[in-house]
């Protein structure tokens, strides 16, 4: 009896989600317009990666939303995700592809394929930047006009975030499998390597803080024997600050020599930093720019698989992956650390595109 | 005297659920002799257990194919296969992959490292006889036969005439098989020799659903190549004792599917196995002593090179004794005993240490009491293991079996099982992202069935109907989940449970100059799982079908014979909350046999996939459209 009520229970939720749906569709605009998308990983070989809808005006979550408007699955791994020009990119890891999708109402549009090991994405006069694990460690460009891909930037290993300041692309490389510490500057007008900056140890992520700063986040690393049966030490934790104007590091903080925190983010007024992550760094601390220093009390007390500041609404995200097999969470903080709500998104939450 | 004889003969016929129809198909196919190929203890000691036979019948049409196929489409249990060749786990009553255990002689075949036997990497070829058991067994049969089990088994070769046969086949996709088996007396000694060779490029077109614009694509990186032998000694002692030794070798070398979602795969995996076992059996005074003494080597090589450690290795031994003994006190009372001692050990970079021994003995028991009133008989079994001078609790078991009339019989167990950790779970090394857990407690589980089996023989029709009942729970089920770390670590969170229905027939209708026939395998089964910690609801099992269907019908005329194979799969999660469409699949089966003097041809053709279903049994591995396998056999005396 008890399943049939379950049956029930998911019938009774589904047809609530159907007529959700219909009731958007009848509104002035576009059925995903004023709210975020959330790009849910999936578990790695299960290929249910998934994106997740939440209203900011409606205070509401609708999950699986490339699926139900396609009819198809995403893919392997939704590793980051990117709104531009009306379209959304939807870059899916394990399965080598970017998805595109209309932003309005999440209908495929194209799909961009034979990359390998994509990661992250950014927009720069017209033209996307992907980072990529394979060939080495490169960097993709795309025409959105067309969604070929017109030219491959060799930068360092395992590159993750990709950054467009006013005058450049800047690359984290953090080595993939193994281990890197530089950051690739690209022009885009020449689309090359103008400089390699050595930052520290695996450069996890970076921001730019409002004085046009770029403050880079190393995780270190632990180092184990050669079974991994023993902990052998570790290369600390550190966060460096470069100037975008002479490409050259201005200051250096170490963190910690045993934690190996993988998220950094900012404010929106872009005065203080936010680092968290890595498992190891139970919790997102504050950090402030002008007067950098270790922080030893969380703002927020809890480990999160990845954290992302909205500048629009003000609000601190935290995505909880939980277990990869069970739906993750979405949770709203306000920027002074308090928990406004939380919603459950797909499997492994990892992140926006705003 | 004979009449005892005849009722013996008779249960234990009834103890196996399609018996009918395998004497009347027997004359259509190529092993003729009739052996009893069951191990005695199931046989004797497993009373009231749900069984299903896979005969030689059966064994005749997919002997080209592995084990999986076999299973898939003409049992109860519910194949996980990742793709055409890949890695194929059986799950049996909503059971997890290790907790359905292969038995070959009574020698379990699960992996020490990971507790899994894969069934595609075995040969259908090299057994006489393959039985499924729905429900544990723990106490006959040790760790890991906690939801069920498959037995694979064969006859006395003393029974078998001289003979020789040679199979050469070939199919879709570069299939190629050839195969070999010799039986020859030498004086006492009866040997056998049984060679098999199967590879497959696999490169079939599917459209791939999971891409924007559904693409035709061919399949990638599936081909395979299987290639192993089995010898076997039997000397006949004396009257009542043999001596047995059998040496089974195998290797397989495969691709790594490549996922519809991921790009193209470039792993590959080697498996090699060589396995030895020796037995005594001596029957004198209808008191049977079994001397057994088993050795087994497994090894896994794996290789990808897109990852930055591109081999991952493993290496296996396990050195398994095991002596039984059963005493008659008088007709109806018999007290059975045994006693096992097995010693493992894994080598592997993924092991703290790099590896790991642990020895395990245990003592198991039964007693049986037959013919209480003419009707019926009654077992209770019990075990106790000890590993590592640690002991696991005992677990037990009891069965019955009831004839109401001679055309109506009930059975029924009880039993307390269990499965203890693997190698993997209890001695992972310990990196950044996972870790194993050396205070994991076994797994235990609860299984309660019940059955009742008709039986209708009127004018040229003869038919056995079979229905079980059953209810299972499983504790302390181990479950690899990531830590507040975000190390993923096995711990004991789980709980398991299943009931459900299953739901058996097999008619055969004899006209003049033709038969027919039909046989059906039905299941009906809610089978949920908890985590523990977490305030959760019950949810669907992954890959745990709700309702299935296995059958066939065919006919046999004269030389010919032609089978319709049809298997129905409800919808299936894949995770907890996305579901595999629900599916059919259906198969053509036409096997010819031309007499040559004293000698057989035959000719068989399968069709597979007749109706060309678009279908995944894991998800996003893609499986073959409509393919064909044709095979030639020529059987002679020497």
């Amino acid at each position: 009896m008890k399943t049939n009520f379950t049956e029930l229970f998911m019938f009774a939720g589904m047809m609530a989600v159907l007529f959700s749906c219909d009731n958007d569709e009848n509104g002035p605009s576009g059925k995903y317009s004023n709210g975020i998308f959330i790009s849910n990983e999936g578990a790695f070989g299960a290929g249910n990666a998934s994106v997740s809808f939440y209203s900011t005006t409606g205070d509401s979550i609708v999950n699986d939303i490339f699926f139900n408007e396609n009819n198809r699955p995403l893919g392997d791994v939704l590793q980051s995700a990117l709104n531009y020009d009306g379209k959304t990119y939807l870059v899916v890891n394990a399965s080598g592809k970017i998805e595109v999708v209309n932003s309005e109402d999440f209908s495929e549009q194209d799909v961009i394929e034979s990359l390998e090991n994509p990661r992250f994405i950014t927009e720069k006069n017209g033209m996307l930047y992907v980072t990529q694990w394979g060939e080495g460690g490169t960097v993709k460009i795309i025409d959105p006009n067309s969604n070929e891909i017109v030219e491959t930037i060799q930068v360092g290993t395992g590159p993750e975030i990709i950054l467009s300041s006013a005058d450049y692309i800047i690359v984290a490389n953090k080595g993939g499998y193994g281990e890197d510490s530089t950051i690739s500057i690209i022009d885009p007008g020449s689309n090359e390597v103008v400089k390699t900056i050595q930052t520290g140890n695996k450069p996890s992520d970076m921001v730019i803080d409002s004085n046009g700063d770029l403050w880079v986040l190393n995780s270190g690393t632990t180092i184990w024997n050669d079974d991994y049966s023993q902990v052998l030490g570790h290369k600390p934790s550190s966060l460096v600050k470069i100037s975008l104007s002479s490409l050259e590091i201005t200051e250096k903080i170490e963190l910690y020599s045993d934690d190996h925190p993988s998220i950094l983010e900012i404010s929106p007024d872009g005065q203080t930093l936010y680092i968290g992550g890595g498992f190891i760094a139970a919790g997102i601390f504050e950090i402030d720019i002008n007067s950098p220093s270790v922080p030893s009390t969380p703002l927020i007390s809890k480990s999160f698989y990845n954290v992302k500041v909205n500048p629009l609404t003000s609000e601190i995200y935290g995505f909880d992956a939980k277990d990869w097999t069970n739906a993750g969470s979405f949770s709203r903080y306000s920027l002074s650390g308090n928990l406004i709500e939380e919603y459950e998104a797909g499997v492994g939450p990892n992140g926006v595109a705003l | 005297m004979i009449f005892k004889n005849f009722f013996w003969i008779f249960l234990f016929l009834l103890a196996s659920i399609s018996v009918f129809g395998q004497n009347i198909l027997q004359d259509s196919i190529i092993v003729i002799d009739e052996v009893v190929i069951q191990s005695d203890r199931l046989k004797n000691y497993a009373i009231g257990v749900a069984l299903q036979e896979l005969d030689s019948s059966k064994i005749d049409i997919y002997k080209s194919q592995s084990l999986s196929s076999l299973l898939a489409n003409e049992s109860g249990v519910s194949i996980k296969s990742y793709g055409i060749s890949g890695l194929a786990t059986p799950s049996i009553r909503g059971g997890g992959s290790s907790q359905a255990a292969l038995l070959w002689n009574d020698i379990n075949l699960q992996s020490s490292m990971n507790g899994q036997a894969s069934l595609s990497l075995i040969p259908v070829q090299f057994f006489d006889n393959v039985e499924v058991q729905y429900g544990g067994g723990s106490s006959l049969f040790g760790s890991g036969v906690l939801s069920g089990a498959i037995h694979l088994d064969n006859g006395d070769l003393f029974k078998v005439k001289d003979y020789a046969s040679i199979q050469l086949g070939l199919g879709s996709y570069g299939e190629k098989v050839g195969a070999l088996k010799v039986k020859k007396q030498f004086g006492k000694v009866h040997s056998n020799l049984n060679v098999f060779y199967r590879t497959a490029d696999n490169d079939f077109e599917f459209t791939n659903e999971s891409k924007f614009g559904q693409p035709k694509e061919t399949q990638t990186n599936a081909g395979f190549t299987t290639a192993g032998l089995t010898q076997t000694n039997e000397i006949v002692l004396t009257d009542h004792a043999t001596f047995k030794t059998s040496l089974w070798m195998n290797h397989n070398d495969k691709g790594i599917q490549s996922l519809m979602i991921q790009d193209t795969s470039d792993a590959t995996q080697e498996d090699n196995s060589i396995r030895v076992l020796l037995n005594y059996h001596n029957d004198k005074n209808n008191n049977p002593l079994n001397i057994k003494s088993a050795y087994l080597y497994d090894e896994l090589r794996y290789t990808n090179p897109d990852l930055a450690d591109p081999t991952s290795n493993s290496f296996t031994h396990s050195f398994i004794n095991e002596i039984e003994k059963s005493i008659q006190f008088n007709q109806k009372n018999e007290l059975y005993a045994g006693l096992n001692y097995t010693m493992e050990q894994a080598f592997s970079e993924g092991l703290t240490g790099g590896d790991v021994v642990r020895n395990r003995i245990s003592l198991f028991s039964s007693y049986r009491v037959k013919n209480i009133m003419n009707r019926a008989n009654l077992a209770f079994n019990a075990r106790q293991e000890m590993v590592d001078s640690k002991f696991i609790p005992t677990v037990f078991s009891a069965g019955f079996d009831y004839q109401v009339t001679p055309n109506l019989i009930l059975n029924g167990t009880a039993s307390k099982n269990y499965r203890i950790p693997t190698f993997n779970d209890l001695y992972w090394r310990t990196d950044t992202y996972s870790s194993g857990n050396p205070n994991l407690q076994p797994e235990s589980g609860y299984n309660l069935d019940f059955g009742i089996k008709e039986f209708l023989t009127k004018n040229n029709v003869s038919a056995t109907f079979s229905q079980e009942i059953y209810w299972t729970r499983t504790n302390n089920w181990i479950l690899w989940l990531p830590n507040e770390n975000g190390v993923w670590t096995p711990e004991n969170k789980q709980t398991g449970k299943s009931y459900g229905a299953e739901i058996s027939y097999r008619v055969d209708i004899e006209f003049t100059k033709f038969r027919l026939f039909s046989d059906g395998f039905f299941k009906y089964s809610i089978s949920e799982q908890k985590d523990n910690d977490i305030e959760d609801e019950w949810q669907s099992i992954w890959y745990e079908p709700k309702y299935s269907f296995s059958g066939n019908i065919g006919v046999v005329y004269k030389r010919f014979s032609a089978t319709y194979n049809h298997n129905y799969y409800s919808k299936r999660y894949y995770d907890n909350t996305s579901t595999l469409d629900p599916y059919y699949l259906a198969a053509f089966y036409f096997n010819y046999r031309q007499p040559i003097n004293d000698d057989i041809l035959a000719l068989s053709f399968n069709l597979n996939n007749v109706w060309d279903t678009n279908y995944q049994t894991v998800a996003w591995y893609a499986m073959p459209p409509t393919n064909y396998q044709l095979s030639l056999t020529y059987h002679f005396n020497i």
